[in-house]
């Protein structure tokens, strides 16, 4: 469904992801793990053109679509979820869902009843919530949006543990009715716990991609790629 | 016509910057010759042009009376070199913009004097920009005149200002708008030096006719809504506003007094009616009075040839601003001071320039030697359907002023 | 009383005329972080489009100044601004300064310096409380207001309000939802451009029109979007009414100069004593410029 092909991003001059490619089927959930700094936020942002592509191509059903432009990808179904939750300040929790929500698609899952901050705070400015409560609002816009994949930076940040699970709960719905998830995360627990399968990235490449069920049962070969040193 | 308009504005000062490219160059020729001096060798008066500075400001908040005076002079330069210029060469021009600003009327006076030598000074509008430019002029020994409408009290051996002075303009004016409308008088005008003057003069003049002055409001240059000062002057109840606002701000002045109903009744001079504004405020001006030292419409047959050519040059039946015909008289005035001095020496000309008696477009014209206050005939006029028809030959308004300027 | 309620109508034009100039500035600048300095120049090109086409009904010559202030505006962003959101703030800024002068400049070689007026399609006065005011002042007082209102609704009602919301807030994330990002600034530029024509040509019978006349409404307005909070769209309107009152007040009881001088000082103090909405804009340019090429 979802292909990146020899992609290079960065800023400016800087080069950040180097030549990746990977693909992503229907229904799956893919993990995207590393040390800090090694391209991981810039792989999403390169996948949504909200960098410098220097090169390389993300394709969606085969098809190339061009750089820069994420409204064309945000019409063929998929959305992102960035690491400072991209949530509109000044608008309202409603408004913030409203802008999400896709005329003829209806997520698996209600929203309102995973999340019921939603309502509550609906007409509340979402630059006032907490980190937390944002973070909810921009799962939330993430599974409304996506009807094809929906890419979250960060995924737990903020969360409590109840929270984080009713997510999971909520993205595992989504991605049996044929979502594709990537998610970023900093440690390997919870992708390990729920992910189909796991990438680790190291420099701007992947240096590591298997199903999560094979590291589960090793997860040396994991822990050596992330712990420092 | 709005076409044709266009295109003469556009090549004027083109053309002007290549002359003044082409000077350049013949500048740098004759430096390696040697002979370039300050303009105080008669001998090479004989060999170089007469060179003039003209400073205007087509640009800016004063351009409407910039490109005014622009087109008379052009037609004077036109005219002076068809007739076979000075000292049998055509006359050169330098064009600078002053932008109606001081500090770049400043610049532009000591590129005039030093770069490009010019024997002589001509122009800007307003007055803060003409005392910059004089006092480069002066300490350069290099004289220099203005053309418009002025309240300067600027003096120097080689200043010879071609505008009229307010005492001039308002001594038969305001009497006769005391007679006819009344006693009661509302001054009003943009803040700086010369409307200040003006009705200084004006306030002098309305007090020996036996009137009073009931309100005086000034507005900085540049006002768009003159709302609160028409509530102010028509408070005061006057029976008639004498007007020194200019530029745009004349045009939004009067049409705002009239759409509140200021004007209702009452009568209207100043500034604010000369021929420059007649095509935007047309009938609201019809049927008012004004004093003019030049107008189309005074009937010498110099005259009538400089209105055949100036609606001709610029594709224009608008009345012909007082500015355009100053300019026209006071440059071909200073050619025949130099024809007349046989040198481009300062001394010489300015000699020359208080001496001459000059027959201009609307009658003679000359200086007092000694304060530097033009001499030629006024006329008092009434505006009727863009013409500003003369209704009294005032002939020469004298105005006594204390200063020597020799 | 007579004096005070032409004081209130007087206030309330200038109030209309501000705030459509207020709200343009604070559009663009909110959404393109362009300070347009070429937008006083803009009043003058619907001034002029007015004296322009003057045998055309006064209505239907509004319409036609506010098409063309959309084709302008397109082609302003296009061709100028597009290449230079990349380079930050000063460089549209310069870039919008040179659209000044070449507008003043075209005015100026097709019209000539010489002041140009427009007839009002309203003459004579109506009787408000006992107080006459000219009949067309008050037209286009309701005139500006209503624009204004609908300005508004069309922001804070509509789903194309909200997302010109979410893009001013975020452009990237609204980009991510779908929001075609180009669209929306250059929208956005089209809309300012039209504001600011429509202002000048609703004003345009009250005014002398002389090329440079666009450059005394350029202050007022900046004024306007910096005592407003920037980047709320209700900040500019907000700012507008403190402008145009502190404006009749100060010329009502002194004389114009010290008017004017106490008006600028009032104003720096205002935004000096509430520096936040400043501050608090900067940090998004700068990440929204750098994200636009």
């Amino acid at each position: 469904m979802l292909e990146l092909h020899a992609l290079t991003g960065g800023y400016k001059d800087t080069r950040i992801v180097n030549d990746l490619s990977l693909r992503v089927e229907p229904g799956e959930i893919v993990g995207v793990l590393g040390r800090n700094g090694v391209g991981k936020t810039t792989l999403l942002k390169s996948l949504f053109g909200l960098c410098r592509v220097f090169s390389g191509e993300v394709r969606i059903d085969g098809v190339a679509v061009p750089s820069g432009r994420p409204e064309l990808l945000a019409r063929a179904g998929c959305t992102l979820m960035p690491d400072d939750r991209g949530v509109f300040a000044d608008l309202t929790v409603a408004e913030n869902l409203r802008l999400a929500a896709r005329r003829g698609y209806r997520p698996p899952v209600d929203v309102r009843a995973v999340y019921p901050l939603l309502d509550e705070r609906a007409d509340q400015a979402a630059g006032t919530l907490s980190g937390g409560q944002k973070q909810q609002v921009g799962l939330a816009r993430a599974v409304l949006a996506g009807s094809r994949l929906i890419a979250v930076d960060e995924f737990s940040q903020g969360l409590q543990p109840s929270v984080v699970d009713d997510s999971i709960a909520a993205l595992r719905t989504v991605a049996a009715s044929g979502v594709a998830v990537v998610l970023v995360e900093q440690g390997p627990e919870i992708p390990l716990r729920f992910c189909d399968r796991i990438v680790v990235m190291v420099k701007g490449g992947i240096v590591l991609d298997a199903p999560a069920a094979e590291l589960r049962a090793d997860p040396s070969r994991l822990t050596d790629l992330l712990v420092v040193g | 016509m709005v076409h044709k308009n266009a295109e003469r504005r556009l090549t004027g000062p083109r053309r002007r910057l290549a002359v003044a490219g082409g000077t350049a160059v013949l500048l740098a020729l004759s430096a390696c010759g040697g002979s370039v001096g300050g303009g105080g060798d008669t001998a090479a008066a004989d060999q170089e042009p007469l060179k003039i500075g003209f400073l205007a400001p087509i640009t800016g908040p004063a351009a409407p009376e910039g490109i005014a005076m622009q087109q008379g002079f052009d037609l004077a330069i036109e005219d002076i070199n068809a007739d076979g210029g000075v000292f049998g060469q055509p006359v050169e021009v330098v064009f600078i913009d002053d932008q109606a600003d001081p500090a770049t009327a400043t610049q532009a006076a000591q590129r005039m004097v030093q770069q490009e030598q010019v024997d002589y000074i001509f122009g800007t509008i307003t007055d803060d920009t003409t005392i910059a430019a004089a006092n480069v002029a002066a300490q350069a020994g290099v004289p220099m005149s203005q053309a418009i409408a002025t309240a300067l009290d600027f003096c120097s051996p080689h200043f010879w200002p071609f505008g009229e002075t307010p005492t001039q303009l308002l001594t038969d004016l305001v009497p006769q708008m005391v007679e006819q409308f009344g006693p009661n008088v509302a001054l009003v005008g943009n803040d700086y030096v010369f409307p200040r003057t003006y009705h200084e003069v004006a306030r002098q003049l309305v007090e020996e006719a036996g009137g009073t002055v009931v309100a005086e409001e000034y507005s900085p240059l540049g006002t768009s809504d003159w709302q609160p000062v028409i509530t102010k002057l028509a408070d005061s109840d006057p029976d008639w506003i004498l007007s020194a606002v200019v530029g745009g701000d004349a045009v939004s002045f009067v049409k705002q007094a009239d759409q509140f109903g200021l004007l209702e009744g009452r009568g209207l001079t100043g500034v604010s009616v000369d021929q420059q504004f007649y095509p935007a405020l047309g009938e609201l001006l019809d049927g008012r009075t004004q004093t003019v030292r030049y107008g189309d419409q005074v009937q010498t047959e110099a005259n009538a040839a400089f209105v055949e050519a100036y609606q001709e040059a610029y594709d224009t039946q608008a009345p012909i601003s007082g500015v355009a015909g100053n300019a026209y008289v006071g440059m071909r005035f200073i050619a025949e001071a130099f024809e007349r001095a046989g040198s481009k020496d300062a001394d010489a000309v300015s000699e020359q320039m208080g001496r001459l008696e000059y027959e201009g477009l609307t009658g003679t014209v000359r200086f007092d030697a000694t304060d530097h206050v033009i001499e030629a005939p006024m006329f008092l006029t009434t505006i009727d359907g863009g013409a500003y028809t003369v209704e009294e030959e005032l002939g020469v308004v004298p105005d006594e002023q204390t200063k020597d300027c020799a | 009383m007579d004096s005070l309620v032409s004081f209130v109508l007087s206030t309330a034009n200038l109030f209309g005329f501000y705030a459509l100039l207020a709200l343009g500035l604070g559009l663009v600048f909110g959404q393109l972080g362009v300070v347009n300095v070429a937008h006083g120049d803009l009043v003058m090109v619907g001034a002029y489009v007015m004296y322009a086409l003057t045998p055309v009904p006064f209505p239907l010559r509004v319409l036609l100044a506010v098409l063309l202030a959309v084709v302008l505006g397109l082609a302003a962003e296009w061709a100028i601004l597009r290449r230079l959101y990349s380079r930050g703030m000063l460089a549209t800024l310069l870039a919008m300064w040179g659209l000044g002068i070449v507008l003043r400049q075209l005015a100026e070689a097709i019209f000539g310096a010489t002041p140009r007026s427009v007839e009002a399609p309203i003459e004579g006065s109506t009787v408000v409380l006992g107080t006459p005011f000219p009949t067309y002042r008050l037209v286009v007082t309701g005139v500006s207001l209503a624009v204004v209102v609908l300005a508004l609704l069309v922001v804070y009602r509509t789903s194309l309000g909200l997302k010109l919301r979410a893009s001013i807030a975020n452009r990237d994330m609204a980009a991510v939802l779908g929001i075609p990002p180009r669209l929306m600034i250059a929208g956005t530029f089209a809309v300012g451009t039209l504001l600011a024509v429509l202002a000048g040509a609703l004003q345009s019978p009250t005014l002398g029109l002389t090329p440079g006349m666009g450059v005394a409404f350029l202050a007022p307005a900046f004024f306007a979007v910096l005592v407003g909070r920037l980047g709320s769209l209700t900040g500019p309107i907000v700012g507008a009414f403190v402008v145009a009152l502190l404006s009749s007040l100060l010329r009502r009881y002194l004389t114009e100069t010290v008017a004017e001088l106490l008006f600028f000082a009032a104003l720096v103090v205002l935004i000096a004593a509430r520096p936040a909405g400043l501050s608090w804009r900067l940090p998004s340019w700068s990440t929204r410029t750098r994200n636009v090429a």
